[in-house]
């Protein structure tokens, strides 16, 4: 094994600045990846919340006494958290009752003289003032049609929706955040590869020997894998320097863009640690493909490939 | 053991390289190949050493096909073959202690670590080859005799069935020469069968062998002894010989 080790580091001999250079454009890939799947991760919640947002807004009949109020409230209360998925919202809900007194009271400041004459008006206040229940909150869509159920409830209006365009501007954001990622992952595959390549192409006679020696594929495989992953581990590490050093700085920066920004997660030390991981995979996975375009086509067939043999027929024909 | 029927190889471009070659070498035999530049003894030692396919007729190596063997049986007949090819081919990251236990690790694929018995056997190679100074070096640091000795060495290492040396002695002085000629002898003594490349006609005059003579692709002669073309000014005597 500690053989292969030592051919696995030719590159690093033969042609040290590209895999310098190759793992330190891993690491900024990597971690500008991290970082945009982090947002992508951190949207998802928000957009949950902006989607289910909203005030519900029940009418109660004229018919309710003032005495059944806190029961109807009660029991609005009961029927909207027996909603299926509603218990498992992670925000609050507010619950109003908003009475004819109160709202009496509401109006008193901004409107002195209709909440004056509103109140001359005696026993028909009950009929002309508007009592009503509001529910503050994320909800599910069933909510609505549960409340308007209620006996009791004249009409209930939602004002879901408001911030669709909020929305479909953050899903948009979301979707462009992902194709970047695949993208980045993409190119970042594809330099690797060539790099494998070229790498495999270093190790191609040492290679070619081996096999005649009764190397097994994983043995004439294990050079390309372990250049592959040395790069992609540095890379990897390079990432996690980066996002252990940045993450702090970008999140308060981000957090100051925009107020609904503000629930963005702190990231976390995992995360740091997957990015190394993701280098490491990405280059063994890479390392694999130029591995297999050494080793694996020939490893167990007679011959290696006419290229070699006619290079072999050219140097004899030169000594002799 | 060595079984070439009717074997072509040519070469992408070229003209044919091996002609209708058919060979057989039977257990223990110890064969001398020469012929002039181009005469096809390289593309022949790199059909038997697994290393071309021929483009037509078929290779047999301890009974079997090689156009119709398993990767597997493939491997461990390569591990029954010492092979120095022309070109030496050592891995030059490693040392030539390491060049030749590398060699000797994969010929015993189920051991993990060189026993104290491998390491000195090695050792002894290095050292009847005069090389065992040099142990220690890089194999990219050797001159060209210096690496023909260590490819000896690691195709030796392996205790082969079969060895199969392309111009082993081509940059060796005359005492490396037949000092390592010493060596193939005792293992084809041994019981390993030997197919020795050769431009040396002292080499053939002295150990004498079965020669096979190419020419132009072709088996012409076939005789123990000094051939006929080896006694011609194309192929001199080594000075001081």
């Amino acid at each position: 094994m500690i053989y292969l080790l030592r051919l696995a580091m030719r590159p690093w001999r033969v042609a040290p600045m590209s895999q310098i250079f190759s793992a330190f454009v891993v690491g900024f890939l990597v971690l500008f990846s991290g970082f945009l799947f982090w947002m992508e991760q951190g949207l998802k919640p928000i957009v949950h919340r902006l989607q289910g947002e909203q005030v519900i807004t029940a009418w109660l009949s004229p018919d309710v006494l003032e005495s059944d109020e806190q029961a109807l409230l009660k029991q609005v209360q009961d029927i909207v958290l027996s909603t299926p998925g509603q218990r498992s919202q992670r925000y609050p809900i507010d619950f109003r009752l908003t009475g004819s007194a109160e709202f009496l009271k509401q109006i008193e400041k901004p409107y002195p003289e209709l909440a004056r004459q509103v109140q001359e008006t005696q026993g028909e206040v009950k009929d002309l003032v508007p009592r009503y229940i509001t529910l503050s909150g994320v909800f599910e869509d069933a909510v609505l049609e549960q409340v308007k159920s209620v006996r009791g409830i004249e009409s209930a209006e939602s004002s879901k929706n408001r911030h669709a365009h909020v929305v479909g501007a953050y899903r948009a954001l979301r979707w462009v955040v992902r194709i970047l990622v695949a993208g980045l992952a993409l190119a970042l595959l594809t330099g690797l590869i060539h790099l494998a390549r070229m790498n495999a192409h270093l190790h191609r006679d040492a290679l070619s020997i081996l096999r005649l020696w009764g190397a097994g594929p994983w043995t004439l495989r294990a050079p390309a894998l372990f250049s592959g992953g040395l790069v992609g581990m540095i890379g990897g590490l390079t990432s996690l320097g980066g996002w252990l050093a940045i993450s702090p700085w970008l999140l308060q920066n981000l957090k100051q863009l925009s107020p609904m920004l503000s629930e963005l997660e702190v990231p976390r030390w995992e995360a740091a640690l997957s990015l190394w991981a993701a280098g490491i995979v990405i280059g063994v996975i890479s390392g694999s493909a130029g591995a297999w375009s050494v080793a694996g086509g020939t490893a167990g067939e007679v011959g290696a490939s006419d290229e070699v043999g006619e290079r072999a027929q050219s140097t004899a024909r030169g000594t002799a | 053991m060595v079984n070439l029927v009717s074997v072509c190889k040519n070469w992408q471009g070229q003209a044919r390289v091996l002609d209708h070659v058919t060979l057989e070498l039977k257990r223990g035999e110890f064969v001398y190949i020469v012929g002039g530049t181009g005469a096809g003894k390289s593309s022949l030692l790199r059909l038997i050493a697994t290393e071309d396919a021929p483009t037509a007729g078929s290779v047999s190596l301890f009974g079997y096909d090689l156009s119709s063997i398993s990767p597997t049986t493939l491997r461990a007949i390569r591990r029954l073959i010492g092979y120095v090819p022309q070109n030496v081919q050592l891995i030059p990251d490693l040392s030539v202690f390491d060049n030749v236990a590398l060699s000797l690790s994969l010929a015993n694929p189920r051991s993990q670590f060189l026993s104290v018995d491998a390491r000195k056997k090695i050792n002894e190679s290095l050292e009847r080859l005069g090389i065992v100074a040099k142990r220690d070096q890089m194999a990219r640091a050797l001159s060209g005799g210096e690496a023909q000795r260590v490819a000896v060495a690691r195709a030796l290492v392996r205790s082969p069935e079969l060895i199969i040396a392309d111009e082993p002695t081509g940059a060796q002085d005359h005492e490396h020469t037949w000092s390592m000629m010493d060596l193939f002898s005792r293992a084809n003594i041994g019981g390993a069968t030997v197919l020795l490349a050769t431009h040396d006609r002292e080499i053939v005059r002295r150990i004498r062998k079965k020669c096979v003579v190419l020419k132009q692709g072709r088996l012409t002669v076939e005789e123990v002894g000094l051939p006929m073309m080896m006694t011609g000014a194309a192929l001199q005597p080594r000075k001081g010989v």
